[in-house]
Order: C-alpha cells, then structure tokens, then sequence
C-alpha cells in the first residue's frame, strides 16, 4: 500500500518540478518535425502545368480552371487548404517531381481563403483553327525536351521544336476556312488535325 | 410500460459518447438499471458509397478517416482486402513497417483510454499522465509519417514512406523511456485499492456473454476469451515476430483496463524486434500494383479496439464495386446488454468507457423520466455520480 504511493509521489515531484509538458505555442514559434505534411505549394520554376494533382487528389482539393478569353487561354490550377488531406498524392505523382512540394506550414487558419489559397498560372497553347485547349505551353515543352529526337512524330511538338532550333520561319500560321491538308501539320488540336485527314482522303468533308 | 415507475434515461441519439452515434435507453428500477435498448445507425456517413467512387488507391485515404484514434486500422484492413484479391504479399520490409505503425497506434489508443477511464472515476491525475505519456507517441508519429494523426502510410502493395535509419535510434529511446512510464502507470493501476473496489466485479462479461454478442478485442480477452487475429489469422509481420496474447478470466472492468495496459508491453515488444529487423537494411518498401483484377476479398486486422474487418469486391475496374467495413465497436456495444443490467447508474459511465467507444462530443446524455419528460440527469452529471462513488470509496464510505 505504501509502496505505489511513494512510486507516484516521485513521478508527481518529478513531473513538479520540471517545467510544463505543454508548450506556450502561440507566443513561442512551433517546430514541426522534418518530415511534417503541411500545405502543399506550387513551384513556379517547375510545375508544369499538366493538371496531375488535380486527377489524383483524394479529396478534389485542387481545382483547375481553363480560362479562354480572347483567342488566349490560362490554366489556373488552385489549392484549397481547406479540403486539404495532406497525404502527399499531389507531390507523389507530380510529373515533373517538384512542380507541388508539401510545405512545413501548418497554420493555415484564415479569415479570407484566398489568404491561404497557393495557386499557380499557366500559358495554355490553343487550336489555330477551332480554338480548343490543346495543352499548358510549358508542360509541352517539357515533354519535347523529354522525348528529344521522338519529339518529331507529333506535329504540334514539331511546330514547336522547328522554331526553336530556328528551322521554321517563324511565320504567323495561316488558316483559311475549311480545314485542308496543310493543316495537319499546324498547331491545332486531335480533333481538327483528324478532319483535315479526312478531308484529304475523301476529298470532303 | 408495465411498471410506471420505472425511468429511462435515453443517451443519444446522436451517440455523444461513443465512437459510432447510437441511442441507448437505460431502464432503471431506482439506481439500478435493469434493461438497455440499442440502436444505431444515426452517423451514416455513407463511407462504403463513396468508396465506391474513388479508386483504388484512393480509398485509403477515405477509410483512414472512419476512425479518428485508431486511424491506421482500417486503410490496414482495406490493404490486406485489396492484397487478397490479387493475391500478392508485401516486401518483407513493408510488413514490418506496417506492423510497427499498428503496434504504436496501439500503445497510443490504449493510453488514451486509460486516461478517460481515469477522468471518468475522478482521478484527472491519471488522465492527464497517460495523455502526457502518449504525446511522445504522437511526436514520432510526426517524425515518421508527417503527420500526428492520419499517417497515410498505406498503399495497396506496400506503404508509402520508408521509416529511415535516421529515425531509429529517437524511436528506441521513446520505446525506453515509454515502457518505464507504462511501468509506473500500470503498477500504480493495479496496486491502487480504491480502483480496485470501483472497478472488480463491475460490468461483468462472461465467457457465455462474449461468445452470444460477439464481441471482439480487449473486451473479450478481459473475458478469457484468447481471440486476436494477429495470431488466430496472421498477416504483416506479426507470424514473424515473438509476443503473445493477453487474457485475463474475470472480465469486469478492472480486467479490461489490465489486458489494455498489459498489450501495450507487447506492442513496445513487437515494436522491437521489427525495428531490429529492418535496422540497417536496404530493401523494397512496395510491390507495384497496376491494376486489380475482378474478384472479393477480405481483409481482417486487430485493431486496438478488436477486430476489424473489410470486404471488396472488384469488377476488374478501377474502383471498388462493393466495400463492406464493419469496425469492431459495432459488435462491442450490444455487450452493455449484458454488462449494465445489474449495475447502478454511476458505474454506467465507466461500463461504457470499458469497451473503448470514442468519446468525441459529450454533454449529450441526458436521463429523463418516463413519465414527465423532466430531464433528470445529463452526461456530466452521470460523470459526476461516478466520481462521487469514487470519492466516497476513498473516504471508506463504502467498499
């Protein structure tokens, strides 16, 4: 009986005597661990714009927006913290593998969302001829540079690649109305690139 | 009702006290209650449904958040549903990192009910030690996964993250200085008379009882009842490792505070030897998965409350086309059944607590009479009868 008394009466001086298990957080900064998930960031330099975290996230807290306004398009690929898992889907499966980083950032208590939002803005490449999203400028130079040479079996990487290497002649594409065989080889999108295939075969429309 | 002067006191429905909301009436002849009625059904949160809308490797994140303290144990089960219908093992090195994260949410859920159980007998000291005691388990939770609660560290095939050489040796010396603490914790539970006399005897399960209901986990090996299935149906690296399982024979309350805290010297024990194992080694963490052909499996982990148990069946596309999940306080609570009648209403508190619910928004129990509708008692103050008992026994009012 006595015995376990003395036993806690240690732990309870112990625990007296040491400073307080809890710590004074707001006043002093907390440190997360290394390993910590916190809210996940884009990385201007990186991301490329191709939209991956936004198919994988398990919670649909990435939201992306393709804005054609005036023959120009944007991707505006958006982070809601507030759906936000922190599973790290998002940094697992990013294509380019640092464009989304989770961040040791864990106070993301807000009074406006869009304190806490992190999003990212992307060129997008447009069809000449119908005006339909064929995909972010910079995830298509991305994938020119990773296929190299394979890079000359999809015509609208050709257009690209030619003008880098200054092989076009960097003269505005020109489109007449009806798609014709001269545009398989243009900036323009799957579907119009298969009317001007069979429109060349058949002969019409 | 036959007899007017009986009184029910309905707890619920949205179940304040436990982990999946029900409804009780607890139908008491003056202190003494002489039926319980259940019912669930009240937090439907429509998990299988969804689940049967994301894929695959999605619905670990979903089914990791069922539970919010023993948050592994269920994308734990899924996992080994999913492996089931593929029929493929895990790396070696994957199963025992998914045992170690099982056995440190084990050690975790366990202090965190005895220190409610110590809040709700009125020794708050208890309560705030035990919590303090589980907080380093958190942190290297933290350190491990990233994350205190809802690791994410399960994947279909494997886990996700790697538990570094680098974070071993922090990991052994939490390990050590946690046995000391469960030690003193457990020693200073056992010894103490007063505990001794609120708790023996109190919210008995028989044997009889356990095998009627069902139940699973600390509530039936309290009971004698030697039913664990990480050694009854084996999976992760449990056959690979030395432990054994606790039972204890008289199934009161005492009893399934005593398997608690004896487990949690298992788990430290197991923690261990897989440590040991994938100390210093290289190896795959992951066995990749591209696609899950048609078929069912099912999928059984111990978690810390008992059993719990998954089934999926696959169409060969890419999500599930059914997902069952039963968690084991579902065939838990139907045992108050047995354990409350007999019982007066302050021991109802700690009877309830003894089969692990969780308690996430109390202050919702409130007793009424039968007759007028008055409400007579709400949860606080059934806690405060039940701290009351305990002071009186201190006291030597009673024995």
């Amino acid at each position: 009986m006595k015995k376990p008394k003395i036993r806690e009466l240690c732990e309870a001086l112990r625990s007296f005597f040491s400073r307080p298990f809890t710590t004074t957080f707001p006043l002093t900064a907390h440190e997360p661990a290394k390993k910590f998930r916190g809210k996940p960031e884009y990385n201007e330099d990186t991301c490329v714009g191709c939209g991956a975290c936004f198919q994988v996230c398990p919670s649909k807290a990435i939201d992306m927006v393709d804005e054609i306004k005036d023959g120009l398009g944007r991707r505006i690929l958006i982070h809601h913290p507030k759906d936000c898992l922190f599973c790290g889907e998002c940094e697992r499966n990013c294509i380019t593998g640092d464009g989304i980083k989770l961040s040791r950032i864990f106070d993301i208590a807000y009074f406006d969302e869009k304190d806490v939002q992190d999003r990212i803005e992307h060129e997008l490449l447009l069809c000449k001829h119908c005006g339909q999203v064929i995909g972010a400028v910079k995830h298509l130079t991305w994938i020119r540079k990773k296929l190299g040479n394979l890079a000359f079996s999809q015509p609208v990487l050709i257009s690209r690649f030619t003008g880098e290497i200054r092989l076009a002649t960097g003269a505005e594409e020109s489109f007449s109305g009806e798609t014709d065989r001269t545009d398989i080889l243009k900036t323009v999108c799957p579907g119009c690139r298969r009317l001007a295939f069979i429109s060349d075969e058949g002969g019409e429309r | 009702m036959k007899n007017k002067k009986r009184v029910i006191i309905p707890i619920g429905p949205y179940h304040p006290l436990l982990e999946e909301p029900e409804f009780f009436s607890l139908y008491c002849d003056g202190e003494t209650v002489v039926d319980v009625e259940w019912e669930a059904g009240y937090n439907h949160r429509a998990i299988e449904k969804l689940s049967e809308s994301k894929h695959w490797d999605q619905v670990t994140f979903l089914v990791e958040r069922i539970c919010g303290i023993c948050s592994t144990s269920h994308p734990f089960a899924y996992c080994n549903a999913v492996e089931d219908i593929l029929g493929i093992t895990v790396p070696e090195r994957a199963k025992y990192i998914r045992s170690i994260i099982g056995e440190m949410e084990r050690i975790h859920s366990h202090l965190l009910w005895v220190g409610l159980a110590g809040h709700f007998l009125g020794y708050n000291t208890v309560f705030m030690w035990a919590w303090k005691y589980r907080e380093t388990i958190l942190d290297m939770f933290e350190m491990i996964t990233g994350n205190r609660n809802h690791y994410a560290m399960f994947r279909i095939g494997g886990v996700r993250r790697d538990i570094e050489d680098g974070d071993i040796p922090s990991l052994r010396k939490v390990l050590g200085e946690m046995e000391g603490k469960l030690e003193m914790l457990t020693r200073a539970v056992l010894d103490d008379p007063v505990l001794a006399v609120r708790l023996k005897g109190v919210g008995v399960l028989t044997r009889r009882d356990i095998k009627d209901f069902g139940a699973v986990g600390p509530v039936a090996r309290a009971s004698g009842v030697d039913f664990d299935v990480r050694k009854d149906d084996p999976y992760a690296a449990y056959p690979l490792v030395k432990w054994k399982v606790i039972t204890t024979g008289n199934g009161d309350v005492f009893d399934k505070a005593v398997v608690r805290l004896l487990e949690t010297f298992e788990s430290v024990s197991i923690i261990r030897q897989c440590l040991d194992a994938i100390e210093g080694k290289k190896g795959e963490i992951e066995n990749q998965v591209r696609e899950v052909p048609a078929g069912q499996g099912i999928g059984r982990h111990e978690a810390p409350r008992g059993e719990c148990f998954h089934y999926v069946r696959s169409d060969g596309a890419n999500s599930p086309v059914r997902h069952k999940i039963r968690a084991p306080s579902y065939v838990n609570i139907p045992t108050f059944k047995a354990s409350c009648t007999g019982q007066t209403i302050s021991d109802v508190a700690i009877i309830l607590a003894g089969v692990d619910p969780c308690y996430c928004c109390t202050e919702r129990v409130a007793v009424y009479d039968a007759g007028n509708k008055k409400k007579l008692y709400g949860f606080p103050e059934l806690v405060e009868m039940s701290r009351k008992k305990t002071e009186r026994i201190i006291k030597g009012e009673m024995k």
